[in-house]
């Protein structure tokens, strides 16, 4: 890759990282983690970077990678599972209950993958449900049902003690 | 929830990740794939790439020897055939090797045997990078060679997060079928599970133990060089499948236990087998691990207790 390519590459990832991150975080439950599936997303990004850029297609690219290799994690015949680093490098947040935002992670843990990843995309990040299927490799239909799901089971883990069903 | 309260919920709980220092990195990593990439296609006779780095578990058959059938080459020490027989594995990711051999002549600085395989630890010359490689014996694993970078820089809060491709600050496991895949998938006849450790430790870590989902318990000491290895078969209770993907409640490793050098324990992480660090548990009147970081990346002296 050339010198300009680099460069655009890096700009980017400047520009994007704080997105990437947070999705990632929302789909691995620790920073730690979260960094590491977007380097490695970023990694394969870079490789397609030229013909990516070309398309315009490098958000999605970079999120499609990102998710099926949080989801294919736990298909592996092999696994890598990690202990008890739960808290330690959680931000302050500037904002809301930590109590809420901390319980939200956790809550989101509960899901099932696809289902996690199909309620940030497309509710924090926006994706209509075209895309969000693209990326999740699934029909409209599922996702329309993996989002309806997720914010129900959600909202059943994140209700005060005996005030669900 | 409706999707508005959820995106707001959301937003406040990622709304200040930690510092990173991703661009760089990210640079680096995709150099070394795009590398790779143009050496596959040129016909360079590397294999393609089949594991995330950093997981190098593929769990892929019983092709290797064992390191006591090779055939010696005139002049070379053991240790030397050794370091050249986890360089040329059929299952080692380019990267990998790029990594440990490309800056001089590695060095074999720690070792456990089981009575399936040994694995090595072995540091790169410039000892920036080590890496595990394990040579089966009787075929219970594929050899394959992973390793771990350099951390990236510690950040104003002291806690350092680690960008390089398969590095970490996380204490982890590898965990899977005990048996060779049969098209890609474990035998469903197989009744085994392994659980496989490679970790650096800080000296205040004098051993490990490590109760598994067979009931058992496994003490592994720190070697003088840092490292803590565990390389354990158990067999699967009755009513697991051999597929770890349909495992379920079922916790291959449940819990992890620092103990100091009179064996008491200092920290303990118990985790629910579901490679989910959101699902792990606390264990009650015990420090968490991460009192204890994994040196598993090299951090700087001092980092330790700054984080502490």
């Amino acid at each position: 890759m050339g010198r300009d390519h680099r460069d655009d590459f890096t700009g980017f990832v400047a520009a994007r990282q704080t997105q990437l991150r947070r999705i990632a975080y929302g789909l691995t439950g620790s920073w730690p983690a979260a960094d590491d599936l977007v380097q490695t997303a970023l990694a394969r990004l870079y490789v397609a970077w030229p013909k990516v850029r070309r398309k315009g297609a490098e958000d999605a690219y970079v999120r499609k990678i990102m998710v099926r290799e949080a989801i294919d994690e736990s298909r592996r015949p092999w696994r890598r599972v990690s202990v008890g680093l739960e808290g330690f490098d959680h931000p302050a947040p500037s904002q809301g209950d930590p109590a809420d935002w901390h319980d939200l992670i956790r809550a989101l843990g509960e899901l099932p993958g696809r289902q996690r990843a199909a309620v940030v995309l497309r509710h924090w990040i926006g994706l209509s449900v075209a895309e969000t299927a693209d990326v999740l490799g699934v029909s409209e239909g599922t996702v329309k049902s993996h989002t309806s799901r997720a914010l129900e089971r959600l909202h059943t883990l994140l209700a005060p003690e005996g005030t669900t069903r | 929830m409706t999707p508005e309260s959820f995106s707001t919920m959301y937003e406040a709980a990622t709304e200040t990740p930690p510092p990173t220092n991703l661009a760089p990195s990210a640079v680096k990593a995709g150099r070394r794939r795009l590398v790779r990439r143009r050496l596959a296609v040129t016909g360079a006779g590397l294999a393609a790439l089949a594991v995330v780095a950093g997981s190098a578990y593929a769990g892929t058959g019983l092709t290797e020897d064992s390191p006591d059938t090779q055939v010696a080459t005139p002049g070379a020490t053991a240790d030397d055939q050794i370091i050249e027989r986890c360089r040329t594995l059929d299952g080692n990711s380019e990267e990998a090797v790029d990594a440990v051999y490309s800056v001089g002549h590695p060095t074999i600085v720690a070792r456990a045997e089981t009575p399936d395989q040994t694995t090595y630890v072995l540091m790169a010359a410039d000892e920036k990078v080590w890496a595990e490689c394990s040579l089966p014996r009787s075929g219970q694993t594929s050899p394959t060679l992973t390793y771990f970078f350099p951390p990236g820089p510690i950040t104003s809060s002291g806690v350092r997060h680690f960008l390089a491709p398969g590095s970490s600050l996380r204490t982890a496991a590898a965990v899977g079928s005990g048996c060779a895949l049969v098209e890609d998938s474990p035998d469903p006849g197989c009744r085994t599970f392994v659980v496989r450790v490679t970790d650096r430790l800080p000296a205040a870590v004098a051993s490990v133990a490590f109760r598994t989902g067979d009931g058992k318990t496994t003490v592994v000491d720190r070697q003088a060089s840092g490292f803590v290895l565990l390389d354990h078969v158990g067999e699967l209770p009755d009513g697991v499948p051999a597929d770890p993907s349909e495992w379920g409640e079922f916790r291959a490793l449940e819990r992890v236990t620092y103990l100091d050098a009179d064996g008491d324990p200092i920290a303990a992480g118990a985790m629910d087998g579901s490679g989910d660090p959101m699902k792990d548990e606390r264990v009650a009147g015990l420090r968490s691990l991460e009192k204890y970081l994994s040196l598993k990346s090299n951090p700087e002296p001092g980092l330790i207790d700054e984080v502490r």
